[in-house]
């Protein structure tokens, strides 16, 4: 039967977007690992309400001051709403399916149901759901933010307390990549 | 594979730039036309280049939407296609009786939302996600038409499109949801002509799709939709959807894997859910966005699938650009004619194929009588690869 463990942080306000906040959530994610499962039988979802609109405002912002032709292009993949997955698929070292639903809750929902559905038709063994959100909404003027995170693993065996910690399963422990019939 | 269980599509709808509907679009891509023009507002806004495929305002007619809501606009139009396509839209434009709304779900692929609401804040100082986020797309389109049932937004940037498609066949195949219009939608973004210029990601002269001497992209912009069902539920299915496999490179923000292993794990992983073998594919409908290192990986990653004679490839991206979030639904748009035809469309904007790819590019349009299935392939910055499945309807 497939399990749940979860565990959720908050970040001090982070100035700028993007990066900043990519890097807080990879040292997150680094507490925990090597206790996150990687490799290619390990699906991502991640849901966010908001991930990239600050990095598209501050990006749009800076262009306009610059000129669009001398803009600096290193924020502009952190616009996209899927860069934090991006990151955190490479944090973790997951190279199965990795997608991200955007939207509030329901999007946590989802991306939790499709994480079950992929345990369920097989095509992992085991799934982290990750929610990214701003503890306040995007704003033209780029205010500081706070960020909470939010990490549940599923699959079979981890069982049902819902918290990530020092007494994770061993199938977790020292989790070695994972190879197999979904590798190129 | 079993075509009698499956999901088919029922219906689509476009909108490009190459056309206000499908039949446009699919019309401009088989004569080989691109929609590459310069722009000479880009150019006097200060725009480093001021290329692009955008959809021309004659498509609107007097009715042509404001910048800040020109995604929702984009959004409407090709679903409301899509779902008259299936005859599923009523006289007065909103659900006929023969499904309950409640049991119909909206799934949208896309890249940020409606860029020209970020792009306006820069004036306003004013931002809303309420009213400019990914989830506008998704919202708009089922408030229009009357569908009831779970919206969801699949922010997958340049493989949006396969995302959504799949997980609203996943939802139709379990029951959840009757009937699912599922799409990608992308308005024209200053801010992506911004970065992917200064990436030094587009092409200065339109994109050339495995070309010999490509140099980058061309930005795009349009809507893709096709309505899904049950097979046991219609009569009227116009393709059968097969599987959708997924990858993660896990390798860089930007670039892909050069050895193209990510995409070829998302294409074998399509082939495995699809119950196919690589013989069984007759077309592959590329992701092929022009960009030298991309088009590369893409090229070894179907010979790492298909081996030394992969079946024949073209992009659409050479006649539509690169519309982002919206490039693979219109790529399964033009999956669904091509099957219809039993016509391959031609990969426009290439005069020739880069030798060095050893891929069979189809310079003209092909027609295939034995075309049964075709493998669709989106991949997305942050390493987010996808390949999708589209059957030839029995």
């Amino acid at each position: 039967m497939n399990g749940t463990r979860a565990q959720q942080w908050t970040s001090a306000p982070l100035d700028g977007a993007g990066e900043a906040i990519a890097a807080w959530v990879a040292a997150r994610l680094g507490e925990v690992d090597p206790a996150l499962p990687h490799g290619d039988l390990v699906a991502l979802h991640v849901a966010t309400p908001d991930s990239g609109s600050r990095e598209a405002l501050a990006f749009w912002r800076a262009a306009q001051a610059t000129g669009y032709a001398l803009a600096a292009p290193g924020a502009f993949p952190w616009t996209l709403s899927n860069s934090a997955t991006g990151r955190i698929s490479l944090a973790l070292g997951v190279t199965g399916p990795c997608t991200t639903w955007v939207g509030g809750p329901e999007a946590s929902t989802e991306a939790e149901l499709a994480a079950r559905l992929d345990l369920d038709d097989g095509l992992v063994e085991s799934a982290v759901v990750v929610t990214v959100a701003g503890a306040d909404p995007p704003d033209a003027a780029g205010s500081p933010v706070r960020v909470v995170l939010t990490v549940t693993v599923l699959g079979p065996d981890v069982g049902d307390d819902r918290c990530l910690g020092d007494d994770l399963h061993p199938r977790f422990r020292g989790a070695k990549p994972v190879r197999g019939r979904r590798g190129p | 594979m079993s075509r009698s269980a499956q999901v088919v599509v029922t219906g689509t709808g476009a909108v490009s730039a190459l056309g206000g509907d499908a039949a446009s679009t699919w019309d401009g891509i088989l004569e080989g036309r691109t929609a590459v023009r310069h722009w000479p507002d880009l150019a006097a806004e200060g725009h480093s280049l001021d290329v692009a495929c955008r959809v021309d305002d004659s498509v609107w007619g007097d009715d042509v939407p404001d910048v800040r809501v020109r995604g929702r606009a984009l959004a409407r139009r090709a679903a409301r296609e899509a779902l008259e396509d299936a005859g599923l839209l009523g006289p007065d434009g909103r659900l006929t009786g023969t499904v309950e709304a409640a049991r119909v779900g909206v799934f949208v692929g896309t890249t940020m939302g409606e860029s020209g609401a970020y792009e306006a804040s820069a004036a306003t100082g004013r931002f809303d996600l309420d009213d400019g986020g990914s989830q506008v797309f998704a919202d708009s389109v089922a408030s229009a038409f009357g569908l009831q049932g779970p919206r969801r937004t699949l922010g997958t940037a340049c493989a949006a499109g396969n995302y959504a498609i799949g997980a609203a066949a996943r939802a139709v195949a379990s029951g959840r949801v009757d009937v699912a219009l599922a799409g990608g939608v992308e308005p024209f973004s200053r801010i992506a002509m911004v970065g992917f210029a200064r990436m030094r990601a587009m092409a200065p002269d339109g994109c050339a799709p495995f070309g010999l001497g490509r140099r980058g992209m061309t930005l795009g912009e349009g809507a893709g939709f096709v309505v899904l069902r049950r097979a046991g539920d219609t009569t009227a299915a116009r393709a059968v959807v097969g599987g959708l496999g997924l990858s993660a490179d896990a390798h860089h923000p930007t670039a892909p894997r050069e050895d193209g292993s990510g995409m070829a794990a998302a294409m074998r992983a399509a082939l495995a859910a699809s119950d196919l073998s690589p013989d069984d594919i007759g077309w592959v409908s590329a992701h092929g966005t022009g960009t030298p290192r991309s088009d590369a990986a893409e090229s070894l990653a179907l010979h790492t699938v298909f081996g030394q004679a992969p079946p024949p490839v073209s992009s659409i991206k050479g006649a539509l650009g690169h519309a982002l979030g919206a490039a693979t639904a219109l790529d399964a748009v033009t999956a669904v004619r091509s099957l219809g035809m039993r016509t391959l469309p031609p990969n426009a904007g290439v005069a020739q194929v880069d030798p060095t790819l050893d891929v069979d590019v189809v310079l003209s349009a092909r027609e295939v009588p034995d075309l049964d299935w075709v493998l669709s392939c989106g991949f997305a910055f942050g390493g987010l690869n996808s390949a999708l499945v589209l059957g030839r309807a029995a």
